[in-house]
């Protein structure tokens, strides 16, 4: 029998679910310029506090319209006032960490709140298990009607909204441009706001339609959704929303019919499923055009603004700081050093773990301190570096160490050729391919036997170097305070090299370095391929600390942890990553002594908390209190000076 | 006199709307050439052309005799064509005179073709011999009171000379300008015309400048071309083209 129609049939709630993320994701971004990661996030909180009511026995009418129609829309219009009307004019660093901050926390705090478990998913519009009738001898069952037929109501809706009313006019005139619509009495603002309460309702919508075709509510697979729905976005060129429609009702139909043709025997096959959005956007953001400036909308008006006025305090930091940078690295090796026979033999370790983050850390502190380029794999990296250096280890009987300086050449290369295959992308844009490329390695990559070995984890031995046997961590971490007042001395030379000039440059502006001819792609190529390496080095560090280590270790997730806590901290000083990488290691071994089980939840939402406050004044908590303190020390140095004078 | 930069016949559209047709015409070596119009009339399109911003749907581009029409914006930098931008391009982080520096390290490369990957490990300090270029430069466009500090700090008309200096520092055959006295006070506006009268003579520069102030064009510019709707309405004296009669009812309105 031909098994096409049914697995097209199969495909199409899918596509449905990521059609309405895809258009709630367009709605917002055309009317602010901001890509909203949180969507599926939002979609999750939804979901959860629906399913939580209707299990109540709330009639499902009433936790309709209170969650997902009310509820939804004023956290929509919510998160805007509070948040994305403050990124708008923001760089693409501070949009993506006050983005990412909300991605982070929400789904926590409402574990937090609403308790670990899940609810049970009820059937409401349709009953889920009943077939009410066969295509192609395919069941239709009620979850597939509730979801299309939802769909197709939301869907004429939003078309008339946008085609047919006053409101729809008054988007259109802020999309086509905000400055020249308040010109004429529109509030860009408030339609933004509307934008925003509208895509949240198709957040909700999309969570609580997702989750009886999943089975499940899951944080995961609903936080993703958002990546489905950018990637149909993608093909739609964040502009059409039938382009988007239609290409997320293709990509629900082809993920379908790529999940039934591929063998179940086929290691990967149940990877390949949820693989295949990550795919389409990588394909989208490196084919479409239109997406090369993703993230960077533009007001025709916008050359009547004078220009952007920088804050001076921002300026305070030079390019490198040697003394304070010398400072803190003595610190650290020194502090290492001293103590590692004074302090308890867990806190040793957990200043091992903290000297292998910290060379990670130091990763994006070079990549994006210095290009402004956002990377959101380097955990990946790390992984890389871990798995492959146990693999070569294991399989070939590599001393560890050659292993680790072998992987790390090799993620020199794959960073390149992400940066390669990013030439054309900037600001955002990048950010989303190495996204897709984390997602792709933790669902393709990792979970192979000649990497992460699946949940089952790798094993890295400690080191041997003559007669000196690193298997105590007392020995460890001396070795590892030195690797990392070493590598934050190659980041310190590369930083303040003529590279390092020219990059500076670069991320001030594009347009201007061309013009005296430094290449944008030969500066981003350089600094993604050494971060790259650094972060593979510091993610193999960091498996031979651990010793055993799974694939978990090394999810998307810790990338986009990774990178908030460096830029809250500081991306461009040396100080930053470190005190990052060292109060992380520190506040996870303190709440794991006194919280137990919610140890995720809380550091979650504090780093995702952190990162909102942090949007309100983006200057690194460390840097600004480095500059208080040279303020403090000139003015009591020019104090003392005038009383001498006098 | 042979031109040193010749546009043949480029055609220029944005989705549907034509914004340059059939534009030909030649600026001579040493010489300040003006292009001005009313909004939309191509001064800027044509400009990013030149400088390989955009690429013309038809047509071609010649500097120094030889094709440019497909090379990218580096690949023009390195044959001698710099630019000013019409909203400045500022290295945000960076000093004045840090970004005198880079320009004076990129001609440098330009002309040795040095540069390696292992600039990775030399210090971005200047030398001694890169050091007085430097001052050399800002001295010239008078930014020598202002060399340490910050872009973020400066006024547009300082930004400006910046501007100008780092597209000096590259020693281009071939100067862009777009609408430099945008932003500019009477004041500031003078000082700029001084600046570049003096460093067109002094350098033998040839510049290509893009205006809406008619006094600038006539301070500075020895030829001009009129555009209107994407076409050369006139080229040629900036004197005669003024005093055209198709300039002055078609563009002036007298």
């Amino acid at each position: 029998m031909n098994e096409l129609p049914l697995f097209i049939i199969a495909g199409i709630p899918f596509g449905c679910v990521y059609a309405l993320g895809a258009c709630g994701l367009v709605l917002s971004y055309k009317t602010s310029g901001l890509l909203n990661l949180a969507f599926g996030a939002q979609a999750y909180v939804i979901s959860l506090l629906f399913y939580f009511s209707y299990d109540s026995h709330w009639p499902f009418i009433l936790a309709f319209l209170v969650w997902v129609i009310l509820f939804s829309f004023l956290l929509g219009v919510l998160f805007d006032k509070l948040l994305f009307q403050k990124l708008r004019h923001s760089s693409v660093a501070v949009k993506l960490v006050g983005i990412l901050g909300l991605l982070i926390a929400l789904p926590s705090i409402a574990q937090g709140v609403l308790g670990q478990n899940s609810p049970t998913i009820r059937p409401f519009l349709f009953s889920t298990t009943s077939v009410y009738f066969h295509i192609f001898s395919y069941p239709v069952s009620g979850e597939n009607i509730q979801t299309v037929t939802v769909t197709l109501v939301v869907v004429m809706l939003l078309v008339w909204l946008l085609k047919y009313s006053k409101i729809g006019l008054t988007m259109k005139a802020v999309v086509e441009s905000p400055k020249l619509a308040e010109l004429n009495g529109i509030s860009s603002e408030r339609v933004s706001s509307l934008a925003f309460g509208i895509s949240g309702v198709l957040a909700g919508l999309s969570g609580v339609l997702l989750a009886p075709i999943l089975h499940e509510i899951n944080s995961y697979d609903l936080t993703l959704l958002v990546v489905a729905g950018i990637a149909a976005a993608a093909c739609g060129g964040f502009s059409s929303l039938v382009i988007t429609f239609l290409a997320a009702l293709a990509l629900g139909i082809f993920q379908e019919i790529l999940a039934g043709y591929v063998p179940q025997s086929f290691m990967l096959s149940s990877s390949i499923r949820p693989s295949f959005p990550f795919v389409v956007l990588v394909l989208a953001l490196l084919f479409n055009k239109s997406l090369r400036n993703i993230g960077t909308l533009k007001d025709p008006l916008s050359e009547v603004d004078p220009p952007p006025k920088l804050l001076l305090k921002y300026y305070s930091y030079k390019p490198i700081r040697f003394r304070a940078a010398i400072l803190a690295v003595i610190t650290v090796t020194f502090f290492s050093v001293s103590f590692g026979g004074v302090i308890s033999g867990n806190w040793k370790f957990v200043l091992c773990q903290g000297c292998a983050l910290g060379v990670i850390f130091l990763s994006i502190t070079l990549l994006t301190g210095s290009t402004g380029a956002v990377s959101l794999c380097q955990a990946t990296f790390g992984g890389f570096g871990a798995f492959l250096s146990s693999q070569l280890t294991s399989r070939f009987n590599f001393p560890i160490l050659l292993s680790l300086a072998i992987v790390t050449v090799g993620c020199f290369f794959v960073g390149g050729l992400i940066a390669l295959m990013g030439t054309k992308l900037k600001g955002l844009g990048i950010a989303l391919l190495t996204l897709a490329f984390a997602l792709l390695a933790d669902n393709l990559i990792f979970p192979s036997t000649f990497f992460a070995n699946g949940s089952t984890g790798v094993y890295l031995p400690r080191p041997q170097l003559g007669s000196i046997n690193f298997n105590s961590n007392e020995s460890w971490l001396i070795f590892e305070a030195i690797v990392l007042a070493l590598v934050t001395i190659l980041v310190l030379i590369v930083r303040s090299s003529k590279i390092g000039l020219e990059a500076l440059a670069v991320s001030g502006s594009s347009l201007g370095a061309e013009s005296i001819g430094i290449s944008y792609s030969k500066n981003s190529l350089i600094f993604f391929s050494l971060a790259a390496a650094i972060a593979g080095f510091g993610g193999g560090l960091y498996g031979i600390t651990q010793q055993n280590i799974s694939s978990q270790d090394f999810n998307w997730e810790f990338s986009l942890l990774f990178l908030v806590l460096v830029i809250v901290m500081g991306v461009k000083s040396i100080e930053g990553a470190l005190v990052a990488a060292f109060s992380y290691v520190i506040a996870t071994e303190l709440l794991d002594t006194y919280a137990g089980n919610n140890i995720g939840i809380i550091i979650s939402i504090a780093v995702g908390l952190l990162a909102l406050i942090w949007v309100l004044d983006p200057e690194g908590i460390v840097e600004r209190q480095t500059r208080i303190w040279r303020s403090t020390y000139r003015s009591v140095k020019l104090r003392r000076q005038k009383v001498f004078v006098e | 006199m042979k031109d040193l930069l010749k546009i043949n016949n480029v055609s220029f559209k944005y989705g549907k709307m034509q914004v340059l047709e059939g534009v030909t015409l030649g600026v001579e070596s040493n010489s300040i050439h003006g292009f001005v119009g009313a909004n939309g009339a191509g001064k800027s399109t044509l400009l990013n052309i030149i400088s390989g911003y955009l690429k013309a749907d038809s047509g071609s581009v010649e500097f120094l005799g030889k094709d440019i029409t497909d090379l990218k914006p580096i690949q023009r930098v390195t044959n001698g064509i710099a630019r000013t931008f019409q909203k400045v391009e500022l290295f945000d982080t960076l000093s004045v005179y840090d970004h005198v520096l880079l320009a004076v390290r990129q001609k440098e490369k330009i002309k040795k073709k040095t540069g390696s990957p292992l600039d990775i490990f030399r210090s971005f300090t200047a030398s001694t011999k890169e050091a007085e270029v430097v001052e050399e430069i800002l001295g010239a466009v008078g930014l020598e009171g202002v060399k340490n500090s910050p872009v973020a700090s400066i006024s547009l008309g300082l930004g400006r000379m910046v501007e100008l200096a780092r597209a000096v520092a590259l020693e281009p055959k071939l100067i862009l300008l777009d609408e430099p006295s945008s932003g500019l006070n009477t004041e500031e506006t003078e000082i700029f015309v001084e600046i570049v009268k003096s460093l067109s003579d002094k350098l033998n520069l040839t510049i290509v400048i893009v205006e809406h102030d008619l006094t600038v064009i006539n301070l500075l510019t020895d030829t001009l071309t009129v555009l209107e709707s994407g076409k050369v309405l006139a080229t040629g004296i900036t004197d005669s083209v003024l005093n055209s009669d198709i300039v002055r009812t078609t563009y002036l309105g007298r």
